[in-house]
């Protein structure tokens, strides 16, 4: 019997035979693939380099070449010519061109995403060159195709119905294996356009439990691990054969509030608020990197960032004194009233994000003592936006990612001008939200994001707290991985493993 | 004797029942559930940083959500009866292809643990049960109850560091190469493990101590003999039925280990389609496995009775 | 020519002696038998020989089986005598059986791999058709009748072809039906020439068996000799005591006089586990009136009793007479040990009874003389007093609440048969003298039929699962 088991086991194991090789290289992330279509995963095929988009951005968010070698709009700003770049060849070995990515671009659209709130009327092939036209004009358009969910596959990628049924990409990967929602596999795509990779492989692992990540990483089973928690960064980085990297990220960790409520109806409530937060203390604690925020916009946004601006302090004392001075008079309990009403508001927010939480119990603390009783709903994350809709929402806690687009501007469009799901509500100033469409519409100048960045400060339509800073174990056996602050990807294709 | 038509027909109508329910229960559990639906779903398909108003209007549209409950609960009736589970409404892929796929690794999971738990724990309840008292007795003892109150969280991560980290001797955690199942299914395994090594040996010791056992060996037969003809084969009935129920301690292992091992398995799906409000996966999960508990419980039956025949026939 | 040879054979429990030196031999062809009650230590005296005592038991002495010398005390290597030259008969056949193998299989597996038997298969048919068992190789112990559990374990044991056999009190629980079946299976093995070692309390066993027999008390042999001498003309005063014992030899009731009705049954069906022990029943019973009930263990006989006393839910009606208070309708358990709480003074529980139901506290003492129940056993433990004594103060205790109906289930099966008489004595003395109805449980069809007016027999069952 013990005979006939051990054989069974034997044979259990051997289905995948698969061995354990030196030559793939190992990625594990928080991030689950859940299908085909960019709209759902596109995010990840962008990362590994398996699919592209006609303009690219730097580490800067600089836009540049992608598919597309270059750009031009018209006099009026209503038609947008983007030429193809000559020679790409898709991993089915057809060749890419105006046509295809016209495919690709009007798939985008026809679905939700940032393309189908775009003012456009048409995309078309025009001999090499794609050309789309606009409603009204849309200077940020080429930020827009940057974006993962425009990424361009190929014309066999679709179904009779329209939809993805394979992810043909024109990258410098091939996928040799797509199982939603943990693994994706890839190899070097030998006709890459812009030369193929030094890696012959790798493989993708959606692994959401930051404890598992960090050993994966300490096992050396995965040359590569994105999203680290910080405990693990303190114990991965005494260890020798591999380096945790950390870069920031235009995400920043923020109090979003109703300002239209009688608690918030003034800047200077919410300038005593964000004098309650100590900021300092909270990212030490909670995050455990000195991230504390002191305007909107991080260093790293180029022209955003604005260094003049009197930094976001923390003093109660004073925050105490602006209530009163805002009509709030402290109850028999400590609590700030104001006609008869208790500045006691709930806090929504949700622990996809594990340091959100956390940071929430520290704020109940931090706003007890300037006499301010919060209330924490830890739901998920589409209550913010749901309770921003149905307009019960007082206060919520979040990340929001100013990167979707590389051009901030997509983001401040549908957040701030005026008010939006994960931006400003109730608040009303006009001339914040003339000036992001305009950036929207003709461009931005440096003067425009300065501005921009000036009224965030004084209004405080939303409360910053802290930035982000995204973190990598990275084995020493591989060289030339990068992290990127826009997340689009690790520089897959030049880097390789060390001889 | 009750006939096999008999049986299969009160099993038949076993499964009928067990779908109804888990389908009328799963239903009415996410319905009861708060928050709007059409949110949950966009933030599922396109991530919290994509999810607006817009885009929970997009899937309250496409999905027709605001047709109400009953008018949904009926389509998923409808479908049902045409063996159609629906698609997933996260990633629109056929509910019926994604728990193949999920369930396939799940089982392949499972029937590894099963194997490896079945290796190390009867064996050992064998032994142990023969001399109850001794010092195996004693150590399994504590060692099976250590296992049983440890979580299988904790378990896992401490069999990753062991024998991952430390002894560099198996792949930590994800899918794909042969050696990926071990540990995952170790952790599964130690626990029903200790759990069965526990009832064999329960089971061994109170056949050992029998007048049967007794005058088997009178008979002149030897111990092994005696072991195999009239031990062996007298805990399998109970033990088989144990295991049976232990399935159930199988699923809930499932959904921890999957997890912390990064399986796409079935336990995993569940977890993140409640989460997700993502009404057909769950209710098509809940459908398979409740009606593989079925299938499992009749086959254990019908095993346990060929090896026991006493209460088959009486 | 002899079998078997134990010399000076003895067992200690490392303090004190429990067997005394005792020397036995077992000849061809003719029966050995070993008398004695039960705690004399007969079966440890079998133990011994065939090297299967519990922990914590040493023997010494001298065992030669078949030329072979062998050392009690090193109890290890008796286990090669088993089944090749010494086959044990088991005393419960049906628990004894494999339940989760067929019949002729376990018979079979004995011809093969003890006797190593080419033909097996064959040599089964044959013992099976010479025992009457022919078609039954097929079927699952549990659903043998008692007799032919008891000769295919018969079969199974013998099988290894040993010429020797040990059966320690092999008519234990059964009627005298069964009982002449054992002695039949026993005389057979005789008749081929084996030797055969019987430890039993049963006279008509004994008697049957012929032989030699050696009496055991504590742990001492006190008479030895031909069997039908020492039965009918035994020296030692125990033995004749031993004797006068046996039911058999009770002097015949004299019938009651039934009073008023008492209780009445119809259509009475006693189940367990939603199987059927009786079939439907109707009982009446009048004051004054001693019914005994018979059967083998496990046949419901219990079961019924409780039914009656109101315990079990039953099918079928159960009229008690309404004018009684509920405690007239008393019962006297089989085990007396179990009955009385283990760390109180005996005393302590007559008091609380007293008490609690209000009685007559001057009541004691008399009824305690009337059951030869000396005063100072009150300030006892029950483990500090004999379970005739124990069994006698339950029945002390049943007595004080003036019951009009006692439900006595097997009252002496656990006393040796001296006690057991004495107890019977007793019961029935009393119930006469109080007019009192009883039901009496037993196996023992000549017990019952010495001390009840009327007897119930119940068919045999198979032991629950």
């Amino acid at each position: 019997m013990i005979r006939s088991a051990l054989l069974a086991v034997t044979a259990a194991l051997c289905p995948l035979t698969a061995l354990a090789d030196d030559q793939t290289l190992d990625i594990a992330a928080p991030f689950e693939l859940k299908g085909l279509d960019p709209a759902l995963s596109g995010d990840i095929f962008l990362r590994l380099e398996i699919a592209e988009t006609l303009v690219d951005s730097d580490a800067k968010g600089r836009l540049r070449p992608g598919l597309a070698t270059e750009w031009t709009t018209s006099e009026d700003g209503l038609e947008w010519r983007f030429r193809i770049r000559e020679g790409v060849a898709f991993h089915d070995g057809t060749m890419l061109d105006a046509a295809a990515a016209a495919i690709s671009l009007n798939h985008a659209r026809s679905h939700e995403g940032l393309l189908s709130r775009a003012p456009i009327t048409d995309i078309r092939a025009d001999g090499a060159d794609l050309v789309v036209a606009l409603s009204e004009p849309f200077a940020i358009l080429p930020a827009f195709l940057a974006e993962y969910r425009s990424q361009i596959l190929a014309p066999a990628s679709y179904g009779p119905d329209g939809e993805v049924v394979a992810l043909i990409g024109t990258g410098a990967f091939r996928t040799t294996e797509v199982s939603p929602p943990q693994t994706l596999a890839a190899e070097r795509f030998e006709d890459y356009w812009d030369g193929a990779a030094r890696i012959p492989a790798l493989r993708y692992t959606a692994v959401t439990r930051s404890e598992t990540r960090a050993l994966m990483a300490e096992s050396g089973d995965a040359e590569l691990v994105v999203t680290l928690d910080p405990a693990s960064v303190t114990r991965l980085s005494e260890l020798e054969d591999l380096e945790v990297v950390s870069a920031p990220l235009p995400r920043v960790l923020m109090l979003k509030v109703d300002a239209a409520s009688p608690f918030f109806d003034s800047a200077a409530e919410r300038e005593a608020l964000s004098m309650a937060i100590d900021r300092a203390g909270l990212a030490q604690v909670v995050l455990r990197y000195d991230a504390s925020a002191d305007q909107m916009f991080p260093p790293n946004m180029d022209g955003w960032h604005d260094a003049a601006l009197p930094p976001l302090s923390y003093d109660p004392e004073a925050a105490r004194a602006l209530l009163e001075q805002a009509g709030w008079t402290p109850g028999d309990d400590g609590i700030m009233q104001k006609d008869g009403q208790r500045f006691a508001v709930e806090l929504v927010t949700y622990p996809d994000r594990p340091e959100l939480p956390l940071t929430a119990t520290v704020l109940q603390q931090l706003f007890h003592d300037i006499g301010v009783d919060i209330r924490i709903v830890s739901s998920n994350s589409s209550e913010i936006p749901a309770r921003h809709a149905a307009g019960t929402l007082q206060m919520g806690l979040m990340a929001r990612n100013f990167a979707l687009v590389p051009d901030p501007t997509g983001t401040l469009l549908q957040d701030y001008a005026p008010g939006g799901d994960w931006g400003a509500m109730g608040w009303d100033n006009p001339e914040a939200a003339q000036l992001i469409r305009r950036m929207a519409s003709e461009g931005a100048t440096p003067g425009d994001r300065a501005r921009i960045a000036a009224i965030f400060r004084q209004d405080l339509p939303v409360i910053p707290i802290a930035w982000y800073q995204q973190t990598a174990a990275i084995s020493d056996r591989v060289e030339g991985i990068t992290l990127d602050p826009y997340e689009r990807g690790f520089g897959l294709a030049r880097a390789g493993f060390v001889e | 004797m009750r006939g096999l038509t008999g049986i299969l027909a009160f099993r038949l109508a076993q499964a009928a029942g067990v779908a109804l329910v888990v389908g009328v229960m799963s239903f009415l559990m996410i319905q009861a559930m708060p928050g709007d639906a059409a949110y949950r779903i966009a933030a599922a398909r396109y991530g919290y940083d994509m999810v607006s108003s817009q885009a929970a209007d997009a899937v309250r549209a496409e999905l027709n959500l605001d047709a109400g409950a009953l008018a949904q609960f009926g389509g998923w009736i409808a479908d049902l009866l045409r063996f159609d589970l629906g698609r997933s409404v996260v990633s629109g892929e056929p509910v019926a292809h994604e728990i193949a796929h999920q369930l396939g690794a799940t089982l392949h999971l499972s029937v590894v643990a099963l194997l490896i738990a079945l290796l190390i724990g009867p064996p050992l309840g064998v032994l142990a049960g023969l001399r109850a008292g001794g010092l195996l007795d004693r150590v399994l003892l504590v060692a099976a109850a250590g296992l049983r109150a440890m979580p299988q969280f904790l378990l896992g991560l401490v069999l990753i560091v062991a024998l991952a980290v430390e002894a560099g001797l198996l792949p930590s955690a994800g899918h794909g190469r042969a050696a990926h199942v071990v540990l995952p299914a170790l952790t599964l395994a130690l626990g029903l493990a200790a759990g069965s090594a526990r009832i064999a040996r329960d089971l061994m010791a109170g056949i050992a101590a029998s007048q049967h056992y007794a005058f088997a060996r009178m008979k002149g037969l030897s111990d092994g003999q005696v072991l195999r003809h009239h031990g062996l084969r007298n805990i399998a009935a109970p033990l088989l039925t144990y295991l049976g129920l232990q399935f159930v301690f199988l699923a809930e292992g499932v959904v921890v280990v999957e997890t912390i091992f990064g399986w796409p398995g079935i336990g995993h799906a569940l977890i993140h389609a409640v989460f997700h409000r993502d009404v057909p996966m769950v209710q098509g999960t809940a459908l398979v496995m409740g009606l593989g508990f079925v299938v499992l419980n009749a086959l254990i039956d019908l095993a346990a009775g060929r090896i026991d025949p006493r209460g088959v026939t009486a | 020519m002899t079998l078997l040879k134990a010399r000076d054979i003895s067992v200690t429990d490392g303090r004190d002696r429990l067997v005394q030196p005792l020397s036995l031999t077992l000849r061809p062809g003719r029966a050995l038998t070993i008398l004695g009650e039960s705690g004399s230590g007969k079966s440890l005296l079998a133990q011994a020989i065939l090297g299967t005592l519990p922990k914590g038991l040493h023997a010494s002495g001298e065992l030669h089986v078949d030329d072979v010398a062998l050392d009690p005390a090193r109890p290890r290597g008796n286990r090669a005598l088993w089944g090749r030259l010494i086959a044990v008969l088991p005393q419960e056949p049906w628990l004894a059986l494999d339940p989760l193998m067929r019949a002729g299989r376990q018979v079979e597996e004995t011809h093969r791999m003890v006797a190593g038997s080419a033909d097996a298969r064959a040599a089964t048919a044959r013992d099976l058709s010479e025992l009457g068992l022919s078609g039954a190789g097929a079927r699952w112990p549990w659903q043998l009748s008692g007799g032919m559990a008891q000769r295919l374990a018969f079969a199974a044991a013998r099988a290894g072809g040993a010429p020797i056999t040990v059966a320690d009190e092999p008519t234990k629980g059964l009627d005298a039906d069964r009982r002449d079946d054992v002695l039949a299976l026993l005389q057979r093995g005789l008749r081929d020439g084996g030797g055969l070692l019987t430890i039993t309390h049963d006279l008509d066993l004994a008697r049957g068996l012929g032989g030699d027999i050696i009496v055991i008390r504590d742990g001492c042999a006190i008479e030895q000799g031909e069997a039908a001498k020492v039965l009918a003309d035994p020296s030692h005063p125990y033995t004749r005591r031993l004797i006068e014992a046996d039911p058999a030899r009770w002097p015949p009731r004299k019938p009651s006089v039934p009073g008023a009705a008492l209780l009445r049954a119809r259509d009475l069906v006693v189940s367990r586990g939603g199987r059927a022990l009786t079939g439907p029943q109707d009982i009446d019973l009048h004051r004054g009136e001693v019914m005994g009930i018979q059967g083998p263990s496990g046949c419901g006989k219990s079961s019924l009793g409780n039914a009656l006393l109101g315990l079990l839910p039953v099918a079928g009606s159960v009229w008690r007479d309404p004018s009684l208070p509920k405690v007239a309708f008393q019962k006297l358990w089989q085990d007396p040990v179990a009955a009385f709480p283990r760390r109180l003074r005996l005393g302590q529980g007559i008091d609380d009874l007293v008490a609690l139901h209000r009685l007559d506290a001057s009541e004691v003492a008399p009824l305690m003389a009337r059951l030869a129940l000396r005063s100072e056993l009150l300030d006892r433990l029950p483990a500090e007093v004999s379970g005739g004594e124990l069994q006698r103060l339950a029945l002390l205790r049943a007595l004080l609440l003036k019951p009009a109906f006692l439900f006595a289930d097997e009252p002496t099966s656990r006393l040796d048969p001296v006690t057991q008489a004495e107890t019977f004595d007793l019961l029935t003395g009393i119930a006469r003298e109080r007019d009192m109805a009883m039901m009496i449980v037993s196996h023992d069809a000549s017990l019952l039929r010495a001390s009840c007016d009327r007897v119930l027999r119940l068919p045999d069952q198979p032991p629950a699962r």
